[in-house]
């Protein structure tokens, strides 16, 4: 469970890097509309992760307090 | 292991690709800079010369590289044996349909050598100069677009895809 946990957060990491050199490259070509749509995307594919990480969290709250 | 090799054929790839986006907009240039000068050479023959098409055509074929020397001298076999009932502007568009597999233009391109097909061979020495020489100055518009876009592009895709690479791995693993 725990190394999951460190995956998703390097694999965070990792996409926000590429993303930020990508928005680099691309603004430096002049294209910062594209630019602007690669960054909306990689917040949103971020955006899924954390939500899925969240998701087990409230899991093991629920069950820790044993709700269900 | 497995899974190593796999990211390691997807950043492969994806690279593989960026170049490939990148060299298009070369080749793309250089198919430009021949075709103009095809096109330069064909008016002095018909200027000077006085060559009829499909001789100036094997002419200028068989000097120039794929696809589009191949596309002048099939364009002139087929002109040396033809029926009278076929008319240019058909054969010429057949070829140019059949060239345009091979090459790399864009649309906007081959609709230049679209249109000089419907005027060549239709009318006296002057005027075919004429619609050559407006044909030529429009590649020349084109290439210089071209020769822009290589600039700006080729490098962003070079780059692009080795990040998409990365980024897919990232994800994937």
């Amino acid at each position: 469970m725990s190394s999951f946990e460190i995956g998703t957060i390097f694999q965070i990491a990792g996409l926000g890097i590429i993303i930020a050199i990508f928005a680099a490259v691309l603004k430096q070509m002049n294209r910062e509309d594209y630019a602007h749509w690669v960054t909306l995307a990689g917040v949103v594919i971020i955006l899924f992760m954390v939500i899925r990480a969240l998701a087990d969290l409230f899991q093991e709250i629920k069950s820790m307090f044993l709700f269900q | 292991m497995l899974k190593l090799l796999g990211a390691l054929i997807v950043i492969v790839a994806s690279t593989a690709y960026g170049f490939y986006r990148a060299m298009i907009y070369g080749k793309r240039l250089e198919q430009l800079k021949q075709l103009i000068y095809s096109l330069k050479r064909l008016k002095t023959d018909i200027q000077f010369g006085l060559t009829p098409l499909p001789e100036a055509f094997l002419h200028i074929g068989s000097q120039m590289s794929a696809p589009f020397g191949q596309f002048y001298i099939r364009l002139s076999e087929r002109l040396i044996h033809s029926n009278s009932e076929v008319s240019f502007t058909a054969i010429w568009n057949d070829e140019l349909n059949n060239a345009s597999y091979d090459s790399y233009l864009t649309k906007q391109q081959y609709d230049i050598l679209l249109q000089l097909g419907t005027v060549l061979g239709t009318s006296d020495v002057e005027d075919q100069q004429q619609h050559l020489q407006t044909a030529i100055e429009r590649l020349i518009l084109e290439e210089s677009v071209a020769s822009e876009e290589q600039v700006k592009y080729a490098s962003l895709w070079r780059s692009l895809g080795a990040l998409l690479g990365v980024a897919l791995v990232i994800l994937l693993i």
